[in-house]
């Protein structure tokens, strides 16, 4: 019961946080907030059943690339295009899937890893008419809501991206929740952990896999639709691998093992604290190497495994222990 | 012009070769995958130039420093960063990535944005056949193809040959006696060595930039999963078919060419994820 | 017709015979010991039987139905429930919640009705909580099922796994050396629990190498030898055998002759 007052709570406040702030630029970072924390859900769906994506950038490209060309060469509107984006995107992923998801845990990241670079080059040198090239496209349309007796309302002020990106992550961890505690998350949870004992309990690992992997997709590839017409230009270089390997050190900022708070809080972080060290000047991507660094080390839970369990202080002594651990190097 | 190509094939390859193999060494031998390996490729080119460029000292001595320089730091990375998150394979990740942050903001900040130009040590060029190399490139190729033997030799050492019991496994190597931490600060060290040595053979021909590890990192990835990881003679082989395809692909298909390298990559890794000569290894534990 | 029924069975490894033209049948309602050396090739069989290992030649019945080519977790749904030598079992999750998930073959109702927390679907949930106590009561480890797996000694997470394969409610349970460390106080429990089980109504094939159980708890015993079957037979028949006794090197004769029915 206190979680649900919680989310309703926490949802009314991000509901009214526009009458907050209204600085566009600040808008702006909640807005990539909310795009990040979807991809990050996605990429941790897919680690909870045992698969490593290396290329959550991937589909948020291909959601991205296939709304904007819905929209700029067929005449879709958005809220077409922004489904049938994800559609496209998980039967894309489908059909890769099938493919990847059976071979297992290290055959998956390393062919997640190449599908970065091959993306990337594909939609820089194949069919440039569609594509763009490495020019990209551009021009995409801003999203226009037709509302029956007051006319239309195009997406022009930051605070409208927000409502739709707000509605989008919403929609995606009541997705997600649903998912993760039903008996489907039961048998996530299972097979991340065990494979071996999942398939003796007749629970076909492969098919929930594939389910995680399509399932995570297709929410990717709506934030992709999202942020091809919110930035209106897409290039190629946007989806590289590097942006797959910086969505996954979001996830670890959070939390692994909070799916869906530690995605939405680690992003939060990766975003906002480059702000606060921007007082450093120069010196700031190497204190946000450091912030990196120190989560990793000393904090394996994430922030919210440290804030959960500091609650308890058992934090504490973990704490100790590493730092002890560290500096007292024998043998 | 195939002359011409081939040569600047084997270019590619040298440098491909001499980081993918310490990324592969390092991978294979502690199962750790560093991504802030090509920062070792850079430090070492920005240690040379600061040592032969800037302080115009002989530049063996330039290599050697810088060599030994990244080794170290390569050594401490492990020792303090990469040994206490050892298994946990998510968080090596990403504390490998802070570590390339803040060597890349490092160098930014000594050296400042703009590139570095070295005068090259060997001027001039040699001239075969038809094709041209400059002799700087040349001794690139010659001292790649040293360091590889160099590195093959130290293999059949008994420390070597501890390294491929580690490999291969590491409690069974641990029973043996072999100590297991020693041989993956030295795996490591060795690696960031090779890298440090392929940037201060680089530095001299191209500029010196703190982003020249990302040129080099992806066919240095490329090669390590397509050879298999601690596959040596592995590295060897695809680093320079990678380098030579690159040249001869540019020149046939532009830069279409990466595409079918890395569509050859996917379909390779289909068939043998573990790479054409690597062994089925688990790298990654429970988080 | 036997409730399983092995024809002909080998199961190759490079050029390694583990299992060689295997052949047997296990009779509803019985328990059958299956027991053999090192390497006989016991858990290879299980392996084979329960899916993870495609045999090379032969073929496998489960009532009637030739499960031979199945994924293990198509066996599974045929209400085959087995377990493990090594710890499988999800070493972050409580005792109640690691049984809970082997439930997951015993969900009626829909996903959806589950979701939107119809009445039937909160009556399952609690009649399936309940029965997960009840499978811990009988195994006896009900007061451990807060604790966290991977705190638990070594015999309660074997016996944990037994829990876990109990609650896929299964026909034919194939028991992999589930006395494993434990003392013989712990090992005279499990033969009543086993006892008990198969009183329940299940088909067990037990591997294991503490003779004494054995000979008390099975009906018959197979024994395996280089993946070759060299015995079969009542208890008393597999003690007096001469080729199952070589076949243990003798090293065992002390057990056998200590041991009574």
């Amino acid at each position: 019961m206190r979680k649900k007052i919680g989310f309703l709570a926490g949802g009314l406040f991000l509901v009214g946080i526009p009458m907050l702030i209204k600085n566009p630029y600040h808008l702006h970072l909640l807005i990539v907030i909310g795009i990040y924390g979807i991809l990050t859900m996605g990429f941790l769906m897919q680690l909870r059943v045992g698969l490593i994506s290396m290329g959550v950038a991937v589909f948020w490209g291909i959601g991205a690339y296939t709304s904007a060309l819905l929209t700029t060469r067929l005449g879709f509107s958005f809220w077409l295009a922004c489904p049938l984006a994800g559609v496209v995107t998980a039967l894309i992923a489908f059909s890769i899937g099938i493919i990847i998801v059976r071979s297992g845990g290290i055959s998956f990241l390393i062919m997640t890893l190449a599908l970065n670079f091959i993306l990337v080059q594909v939609l820089g040198t194949t069919y440039v008419g569609l594509f763009g090239g490495w020019g990209g496209i551009t021009g995409i349309p801003r999203p226009v809501l037709l509302i029956p007796f007051f006319g239309s309302l195009e997406f022009l002020s930051k605070t409208s991206y927000y409502y739709l990106i707000l509605l989008l992550l919403f929609l995606t961890v009541i997705v997600f929740y649903t998912i993760y505690h039903s008996r489907i998350g039961r048998a996530f949870d299972t097979i991340g952990e065990t494979p071996t004992l999942s398939a003796s309990i007749g629970i076909d690992v492969f098919r929930y896999r594939l389910m995680a992997f399509v399932v995570a997709t297709f929410f990717s590839g709506l934030a992709g639709s999202f942020y091809a017409h919110y930035q209106c230009f897409l290039v190629p270089e946007a989806f590289d691998f590097w942006k797959s390997i910086y969505l996954q050190i979001y996830s670890i900022l959070g939390g692994v093992s909070y799916p869906i708070l530690g995605s939405i809080v680690g992003s939060a972080i990766a975003v906002i604290a480059p702000e606060f060290l921007r007082i450093a000047g120069m010196m700031e991507p190497i204190f946000y190497g450091i912030l990196i660094l120190v989560v990793a080390i000393f904090l394996p839970g994430g922030i919210v495994g440290f804030l959960h369990f500091s609650r308890q202080g058992r934090m504490y002594s973990q704490l100790g222990k590493r730092m002890k651990a560290l500096f007292i190097s024998f043998k | 012009m195939f002359l011409q190509l081939l040569i600047n094939g084997m270019v590619l390859a040298s440098v491909y070769v001499l980081v993918a193999s310490g990324f592969s060494l390092v991978l294979g031998v502690t199962r750790i995958l560093n991504f802030a390996h090509p920062e070792f490729y850079m430090l070492g080119a920005f240690t040379f130039y600061a040592i032969s460029g800037l302080l115009k000292l002989n530049w063996i001595l330039g290599l050697v420093i810088s060599s030994l320089a990244m080794g170290v730091f390569g050594g401490m990375c492990y020792w303090f960063i990469f040994r206490p998150l050892y298994g946990a394979f998510l968080r090596t990740l990403a504390a490998s990535i802070g570590i390339g942050l803040i060597t890349i903001q490092g160098t930014i900040v000594v050296f400042g944005e703009k590139d570095r130009i070295m005068t090259p040590f060997f001027p001039g060029s040699i001239h075969i056949a038809a094709a041209t190399i400059s002799v700087e490139k040349l001794m690139l190729c010659v001292f790649a193809l040293f360091s590889m033997l160099g590195l093959g030799l130290f293999l059949k050492t008994k420390v070597g040959r501890a390294m491929y019991a580690v490999a291969e496994d590491q409690d069974a190597a641990a029973l043996q006696g072999i100590n297991v931490r020693r041989i993956f600060l030295i795996a490591v060290a060795l690696g960031c060595a090779m890298a440090a040595v392929a940037g201060s053979m680089v530095a001299p021909m191209f500029s010196v930039n703190s982003h020249m590890g990302g040129a080099v990192f992806i066919m240095a990835i490329l090669t390590t999963i397509l050879s298999g990881h601690g596959s040596m003679k592995g590295a060897v082989m695809i680093g320079s078919i990678i380098g030579l395809a690159e040249s001869f692909g540019y020149y046939f298909l532009g830069s279409a060419n990466l595409i079918l390298i890395f569509f050859i990559a996917l379909v390779i890794i289909y068939f043998k994820p573990f790479g054409l000569f690597g062994r089925a290894h688990q790298i990654i534990t429970e988080r | 017709m036997a409730l399983l029924e092995v024809r002909n069975l080998s199961k190759n490894f490079g050029g390694l015979a583990a299992i060689s033209y295997l052949s047997f049948d296990v009779f509803e309602g019985e328990i059958l010991g299956l027991i053999g050396p090192n390497g006989a090739g016991k858990t290879t069989l299980f392996n084979v039987i329960t899916g993870f290992f495609t045999p090379n030649q032969g073929k496998i019945f489960f009532e009637g139905k030739d499960i031979s080519h199945f994924k293990p977790h198509q066996v599974a749904q045929r209400r085959v429930g087995r377990t493990f030598q090594l710890s499988t079992l999800c070493m972050r999750s409580t005792v109640f919640e690691n049984v809970f998930a082997g439930f997951h073959l015993n969900y009626k109702t829909n996903f959806l009705k589950a979701f939107l927390r119809f009445p039937s679907a909160c009556k399952e949930e609690e009649a399936l909580r309940e029965r997960a106590m009840e499978i811990l009561d009988f195994m006896g480890i009900a007061y451990l099922r807060d604790e966290l797996a991977r705190n638990l000694p070594h015999g309660h997470q074997r016996t944990l796994g037994v829990c876990i394969a109990l609650a896929t409610h299964p026909k034919l349970l194939l028991l992999d050396e589930p006395m494993t460390g434990m003392n013989p106080e712990e090992t005279e429990i499990m033969v009543g629990l086993v006892k008990k089980i198969r009183d329940s109504g299940v088909t067990i094939v037990i591997v294991e190498h503490d003779m004494r159980a054995v000979m008390k708890l099975c009906d018959r015993i197979m024994v395996l030898s280089f993946g070759q079957k060299i015995a079969e037979g009542i208890p008393r028949e597999i003690r007096e055998n001469q080729e199952v006794i070589e076949a243990y090197l003798g090293k065992e004769e002390m057990v056998f002759r200590v041991s009574r029915s």
